[in-house]
């Protein structure tokens, strides 16, 4: 009787198992997709911050209402996935401080790796971008410049979204943005609050801000921070548009 | 051993024989178990039985709501026991907690809405048990419960599916995949339901169960949010996609109006019902009596019973809550289980009218006001009553266990500094390192200490703030919520899941504000005074009962959006009428769904660390003061602004492929 139930046991648990042991009909996605940003205006790479603006994926292949998929942008405005599944994606720059982009419909992504270039218009450049130590204090200053204050999109010409704020951003590694600063510079007292039209901050229409906009933060002995300014205009993600990255050595005594 | 290889013959043998003749029985038969419509729906007692499920799961922010979790509806149904320290008061600024996420969960309760449907296309069959005149009231009854569960879905997501028929789960597929509505249309929707019910209603009812005038309130409410979302939607400037260019989620502004016209409308309707504020000769209790008395028919337009109560209303849910157990502190009388688990914050406190708490000095900086006694500030005439029955200040005693609620959070040696020097955005500065003392006292402790010389010198309060401990069992913020607290409970009611104080879902209260709010703004969009004028008749009504100093609306109002970061500018009257709906209804869970729908909430939630409003003693001056410090858990809130219109649930997009999804995502 109990070598029958031990039979019985070993048959049913080696049953259980039996599915173990099958090998997964699918192989692991392995078409590769990668490119860059650039900035329409300049020709540059896209200047931007970890987890600011992704390409936005859906995959028309597999769905007819597909959900969509981001594929973040690196800091130096490159991306790069290579886990995706081979078939044919509608392609979109999203949620960055730029102009609506147009989607690229039917990218067809396969094995071999497909490169896909997409070209954006910024909100704002952030220029004549200055940092200024004195002892343990930082002045910053930049001024604005818009390369367009009106697009036509479908149809409809589009104002520039009002401006909102200018803000620091101070970092202790090399990226910094957004994503990288040290919150304790995040509040009110070191922003400049515009919350208004582009008309009312370049009021001479030389596509330049009147104002050169200073904000002076204090810092700390024998750090070195990476240090940049921003701004951002009032759109669905109200990311910030970024001026280049600089070095600030604060020396130790 | 023959013995048992018989018997498991004789098994065997009995089972296949049990097979073979079980397919002799006729299997379509009705199962006994189960009562059909046919049962429940020739009686009023089998009605409410059908109904009492769908209004145990109406879409009802009350005291058991977990923000990131959703609507408890039975015990043992999404009733968390940490959901209190999880309110929307939160994200709302109303109080210092927990929140994981900024999103509101899935909310799609189709299958409900099915339920009410199938009730909608039945009952009239049942007329040879049932009065015209009730079946009419049922019907009422019946679209009230569905304009709330869509309620519940289009402020969430915008323009839904609407169904109002039972669908054949046979159908063709194509068929049962309803596109989504626009968001006008679904606000729609919830009007022409509602009006039926208004009209088809019965006028009174039984605490907990609706009638036309509950039906009247929400049709305020949501015509609001609608209203609102119409007004401001488009200063969020989302980049349009295909659900904002089919209409499906946002509105233009020129469709606020009609919105907010039927605010006006359905507010007059329960006016004329006569409805009235609950007034009292002492301000504060009658304030507390709002929430802890049966107001049917005065106030309470709609309630939500909690707890056992058999066949006396509609609910028959035995659903618990916890909320003198997770807003008062643990001790003897008091809360029995967690304890105080939910702060008010200064973001809400400060709105209400009370002594000044700093003035200027000399050099023209602020500097706190010395007092003599902590309780020097709600004793004091200025304090507005409706403040006292909404928090425990430090000194007030709480009625059922006769405690005083000393909520000291610690002391300086000296202050000889400015309010800024005390109450950096930083934990701790030079300025408090080397003048504040606080404590690590354990529960049910006060530490006395010897300071400069000084003996005995209390440091805190029973119920004050401990640096140890966490945030849950003592005071973090130095007030303590009064609201909804039952004066007369049991300690054994002060348990998690002991409290059964009903919640107050609509009361004459809310119908002013939202009144006053509708005209103003309509006065605001057609450049009408007198409506201006008259929305400040009902916020002055709802500040009498409160005992509060009436407002007189300014002539020429500033703009006062700087300092919310408002997209928008808001005058100083309309935020007066929008703070006013802070004072009355905080902790109702109102604050959050205001501050989203005004679209806000954002700019307000960014980076934002709740604040207390603390009591400290200044040993060398022998006085006390009043810091409005970060409350010391130090959670930053952030609110996405993506979730304004929250996206289609992914799930229901791979059931339902024609569901677009909302833009902005």
């Amino acid at each position: 009787m109990k070598k029958l139930l031990y039979s019985l046991l070993i048959a049913a648990s080696l049953f259980c198992m039996a599915s173990c042991m099958e090998i997964d009909n699918f192989d692991a996605p392995d078409a590769h997709v990668t490119g860059r940003l650039t900035d329409k205006t300049t020709g540059e790479n896209f200047i931007t911050d970890h987890g600011d603006t992704h390409i936005r994926i859906w995959e028309m292949s597999y769905s007819i209402n597909p959900a969509p998929q981001s594929i973040p942008v690196r800091f130096d405005g490159t991306y790069n996935n290579e886990k995706l599944f081979a078939g044919t994606y509608d392609m979109l720059p999203h949620n960055g401080p730029y102009w609506p982009a147009d989607t690229i419909r039917n990218v067809a992504i396969g094995r071999k790796t497909v490169t896909q270039h997409f070209e954006v218009t910024p909100y704002l450049h952030i220029t004549d971008f200055e940092a200024v130590l004195e002892g343990t204090t930082l002045t910053l200053s930049c001024r604005l410049s818009a390369p367009f204050t009106e697009m036509t999109i479908n149809g409809e010409i589009v104002p520039l979204p009002n401006v909102l704020e200018v803000r620091p951003f101070l970092s202790l590694t090399q990226y910094c943005g957004a994503a990288n600063y040290i919150g304790e510079y995040w509040t009110n007292d070191y922003r400049v609050n515009l919350r208004r039209a582009w008309s009312n901050i370049d009021t001479d229409g030389d596509g330049k801000s009147d104002a050169t906009y200073t904000i002076t933060v204090p810092v700390k002995k024998g750090y070195t921070y990476n240090v940049r300014m921003g701004a951002n205009v009032n759109y669905t993600d109200q990311k910030f548009n970024y001026s280049e990255v600089k070095r600030i050595v604060v020396p130790n005594d | 051993m023959t013995m048992r290889k018989n018997n498991i013959y004789i098994l065997f043998v009995a089972v296949i024989l049990g097979f073979t003749v079980s397919s002799c029985h006729d299997l379509e038969l009705e199962p006994k178990g189960i009562f059909d419509e046919g049962t429940l729906f020739n009686s009023d007692y089998g009605i409410r039985t059908y109904l009492g499920a769908i209004y145990n799961e109406l879409p009802i922010e009350d005291l058991n709501y977990y923000h990131n979790r959703g609507y408890a509806s039975g015990n043992d149904i999404g009733n968390y026991w940490e959901a209190q320290k999880n309110s929307p008061a939160v994200l709302g600024a109303e109080a210092a907690g927990r929140r994981d996420g900024d999103g509101t969960p899935e909310y799609w309760p189709y299958e409900r809405i099915r339920r009410i449907n199938n009730f909608i296309e039945a009952i009239p069959d049942y007329s040879a048990f049932h009065s015209e005149e009730q079946i009419n009231e049922y019907l009422g009854e019946a679209h009230f419960l569905r304009a709330f569960y869509y309620f519940g879905m289009v402020k969430r997501y915008g323009g839904v599916p609407i169904i109002r028929e039972v669908q054949d789960p046979a159908a063709p597929l194509e068929e049962l995949w309803t596109p989504r509505s626009t968001e006008y249309d679904s606000w729609k929707f919830i009007y022409e339901d509602l009006k039926f019910a208004m009209e088809n209603m019965a006028g009174t009812s039984v605490t907990g169960r609706a009638n036309r005038y509950s039906a009247a309130a929400l049709m305020t409410r949501a015509m609001l949010y609608a209203g609102s979302t119409a007004n401001y939607f488009e200063t969020l400037n989302i980049t349009a996609g295909p659900a904002i260019n089919a209409g499906l989620m946002g509105m233009r502004r020129e469709q606020a109006a009609e919105f907010y016209q039927y605010v006006v409308e359905a507010a007059h309707f329960i006016q004329e019902g006569g409805y009235r504020l609950h007034d009292g000769a002492n301000k504060e209790i009658a304030f507390t009596e709002v929430f802890t008395e049966d107001l049917n028919g005065v106030e309470d337009l709609f309630v939500k019973l909690f707890g056992p109560y058999g066949n006396q209303s509609i609910y028959n849910s035995r659903l618990n809550h916890s909320w003198d157990s997770m807003v008062l502190p643990l001790g003897t009388g008091l809360a029995s289980d967690v304890g105080s688990a939910l702060h008010p914050a200064w973001d809400l406190i400060k709105l209400y009218q009370m002594p000044a708490l700093a003035e200027e000095n000399e050099n023209g900086d602020l500097v706190p006001v010395r007092f003599n006694s902590l309780n020097d500030l709600w004793q004091s005439e200025e304090m507005e009553p409706r403040a006292r029955g909404t928090f425990f200040f430090s000194g007030m005693t709480e009625l059922a266990s006769g405690e005083v609620m000393d909520l000291q959070a610690g002391v300086y040696r000296r202050f000889p500094g400015t309010l800024a020097d005390a109450t950096a955005d930083a934990q701790t500065n030079d300025y408090m390192e080397q003048y504040r003392i606080r404590t690590h006292a354990g529960r049910g402790e006060i530490d006395i200490q010897t300071v400069d010389g000084v003996p005995g010198v209390k440091i805190n309060g029973l119920y004050g703030l401990s640096l140890s401990g966490g945030d849950e069992g003592r005071s973090t913020t130095g007030v303590f919520i009064r609201k909804y607290v039952n004066p007369r409970a049991t300690a054994g009611e002060r348990g998690l899941y002991r409290s059964s104080t009903p919640f107050k879902v609509f009361r004459y209260a809310e119908v002013l504000l939202n009144r006053a709010e509708a005209l103003y703004e309509l006065g605001l969009l057609t450049g009408n005074e007198s409506q201006k004028a008259e929305a400040f008749v009902y916020i002055n009504e709802v500040r009498a009962r409160a005992g509060a100093r009436p407002y007189t609306m300014v002539a020429a109002p500033e703009d006062v959006s700087e300092e919310i970061n408002a997209l928008y500018p808001i005058d100083e009257n309309l935020q007066f009428i929008r703070d006013e709906r802070a004072r009355e209804l905080a902790f109702e869970n109102h604050r959050f769904f205001d501050l989203r729908r005004w679209r806000v909430l954002h700019t307000k939630m960014e980076n934002f660390y709740p604040r207390g409003l603390m009591g400290y003693y200044v040993v060398n001056e022998g006085k006390y003061i009043f810091l409005n410090d970060r409350e010391k858990e130090n959670r930053g809130l952030n609110y996405n602004r993506a979730n304004y219109h929250q996206q289609i649930p992914g799930g229901q997009i791979n059931r339902n492929p024609n569901l677009i999804r909302n833009d902005g995502h």
